[in-house]
């Protein structure tokens, strides 16, 4: 998303204002039911020792109107169930959550279309789930078949739509309705390139106007054009949440971190195997792949070091600016 | 606790009066496109049913061709006319098995609005009993029309504003514990499809549940679905009251507030549970 976001201009956000999503201690745990038998009988009594998977672990935080916050971590890690939650399609098991204000996911766009009606009549379904009055879809329909560029096929039943026209659809629907909270998920596929250009203008344009963002991404230099803030969750728990740029160097050391114990858990197994081997055998290949990883771990090191050399110089400017503003 | 979870229910469908009625009307389409003679076809398949049945009781099984009904007064000498009979419970029959058999699935079959989106779940049930309530309306009517003909017009007919609504919320309220709980597991929809088979010939549809020895004629009362039943022929044949057969009426009443209660507990209970499972 690169160029498209650099030199953006937001309105500044106003700190004291009543947050627009508020996780106080939320915990969510699925549970993995061993088979079929154990899910029904989950119907009627708890589930004692089911295997459970615990996506959210006490997480806390607020989100204040206007604000734009990119959420990073790895595959796991927890953004896709923190992003169901604050959708409303998920709930969590423990702590509440506050959402004020419509919200336009840009994840599942096609769902919630009904193949059988055309696409003017879904423009209204989607905006009645979305909680929009008959008026005010009218308003915005217009626009959504303008933007979504199906032509005549917008008065065709959506089940004749190529997976690329419902795509362009439910894009074009959810941008345009003004929402107060945009969820974008950067591995969203809008279809061929000259549409994807304009997706990511018009979501340019919505970001520009200030609403609350929320930009999910395994790219972190694209967030950190987009957000000022962001979330670093892992496993489930909240490890970080500040200046994106000091998450990000967190995120990456971190990341680093579990390369580094990755190639000590192969080193100590290699070793392991030259240290039962009868002095006959010859175990010169293990030997080398130990060296191969003692270098990669030395670069590991190195980059680490670097990272944590411009985290002390990020936290050192950022926070020391602070101290300076607030002492004036 | 219930009055909370009914506030909930309440919440779910207030503002979403006109997109029930869309995804009701694209329940229809969904069911009956593609075909040539597309909804004719919610006519000739109950049609088929009553023949093949009527065949089989009055052609087929000879002597059947009328129906004895002690309970009635004004009852002809010779019994009713098998066929009236049949027909006019049948058609609340067909809804009834329809709304039992897909009522359950409902969820299951509507997972994209639970899983994806943020989605008054509890409509679900909703606009697919309205499509289906639609469906039976006019099957009642073309019922009617015969009757009219056939037997004549009274204004006990009217009592069946009465039934219609009371059996769509009835089925209504089932599927609010039986949807959620089929999301959970398949057994359950399994079990209820092949409970529903057999339980056609526990219900009086083909023949008269009232015209059975104690205390098998008792026990029939219990069985809700019969209540609608001879509610119907309350209507239309009967020419009675539905407050006449007090037994009948107190049972079902008291089944009906249990059914709704059970249900608003089991929907709010599994609720937040079903996008896990599903």
């Amino acid at each position: 998303m690169d160029s498209y976001f650099s030199n953006m201009h937001r309105k500044k956000v106003d700190m004291n204002s009543a947050p627009v999503i508020k996780f106080s201690h939320v915990s969510k745990t699925y549970t993995l039911y061993k088979n079929d038998q154990e899910r029904f009988k989950a119907l009627f009594r708890k589930p004692k020792n089911a295997k459970t998977n615990k996506a959210l672990n006490d997480i806390s935080f607020e989100i204040r109107k206007g604000e734009a916050v990119g959420i990073m971590g790895d595959n796991g890690g927890g953004k896709s169930t923190l992003l169901k939650h604050i959708t409303g399609v998920t709930f969590p098991d423990e702590g509440t959550i506050e959402v004020n204000g419509m919200v336009a996911a840009l994840l599942e766009l096609t769902a919630g279309f009904s193949l059988e009606m055309t696409g003017r009549e879904n423009i209204y379904l989607k905006g009645y789930i979305l909680g929009l009055k008959d008026d005010e879809i009218k308003d915005i329909e217009e626009k959504v078949v303008k933007f979504a560029e199906l032509g005549d096929y917008i008065d065709q039943p959506v089940r004749t739509y190529s997976s690329g026209m419902k795509m362009r659809l439910g894009f074009a629907i959810n941008v345009n309705i003004s929402p107060d909270i945009l969820v974008i998920d950067e591995a969203l596929a809008v279809g061929d390139a000259s549409f994807k250009a304009k997706c990511k203008a018009k979501i340019r344009e919505t970001i520009e106007t200030g609403v609350t963002v929320l930009y999910v991404s395994h790219n972190a230099s694209s967030v950190e054009e987009i957000c000022e803030r962001s979330i670093f969750l892992k496993k489930g728990t909240l490890v970080f949440d500040g200046p994106t740029r000091e998450t990000h160097l967190i995120y990456l050391i971190d990341k680093r971190k579990q390369q580094l114990a990755k190639r000590e858990e192969k080193i100590a197994e290699l070793q392991k195997a030259i240290d039962n081997a009868t002095p006959d055998m010859m175990l010169t290949s293990e030997q080398e792949q130990i060296d191969k990883h003692l270098e990669k771990i030395a670069e590991i090191k190195a980059e680490i070091s670097g990272y944590e050399e411009q985290l002390a110089a990020f936290r050192a400017d950022y926070y020391h600016k602070d101290e300076e503003t607030s002492g004036e | 606790m219930i009055i909370v979870f009914l506030r909930d229910i309440i919440k779910e469908h207030k503002g979403f009066g006109k997109q029930i009625f869309m995804l009701a009307k694209t329940e229809l389409i969904k069911t009956y496109k593609g075909a040539v003679i597309g909804p004719g076809w919610a006519v000739v398949k109950p049609a088929f049913t009553i023949f093949v049945y009527w065949f089989a009781f009055s052609i087929g099984i000879r002597h059947m061709g009328h129906v004895k009904v002690p309970d009635i007064a004004s009852a002809p000498v010779e019994g009713y006319d098998r066929f009236l009979f049949m027909l006019i419970g049948f058609i609340p029959w067909f809804f009834i098995s329809d709304s039992i058999l897909k009522g359950s699935k409902d969820i299951r079959s509507h997972r994209q609005y639970v899983t994806k989106i943020n989605f008054p779940v509890s409509t679900i049930m909703t606009f697919t009993q309205i499509s289906r309530i639609y469906v039976h309306f006019i099957l009642a009517g073309l019922m009617y029309i015969y009757v009219a003909i056939f037997w004549g017009v009274s204004w006990f007919n009217l009592q069946v504003f009465f039934y219609m609504p009371l059996m769509f919320l009835f089925f209504l309220f089932l599927s609010w514990s039986t949807a959620p709980m089929c999301a959970f597991s398949t057994d359950l929809e399994n079990a209820i499809a092949s409970i529903m088979t057999g339980f056609f010939w526990l219900t009086g549809v083909v023949y008269n549940s009232y015209d059975l020895p104690e205390p098998l004629r008792t026990i029939m009362l219990f069985n809700p679905i019969n209540f609608f039943v001879n509610g119907y022929r309350n209507c239309f044949l009967y020419n009675r009251w539905f407050f006449e057969f007090k037994t009948e009426f107190i049972i079902f009443i008291v089944e009906f507030i249990g059914l709704f209660l059970l249900g608003i507990y089991n929907y709010n209970r599994l609720r937040k549970k079903i996008p896990d499972v599903l």
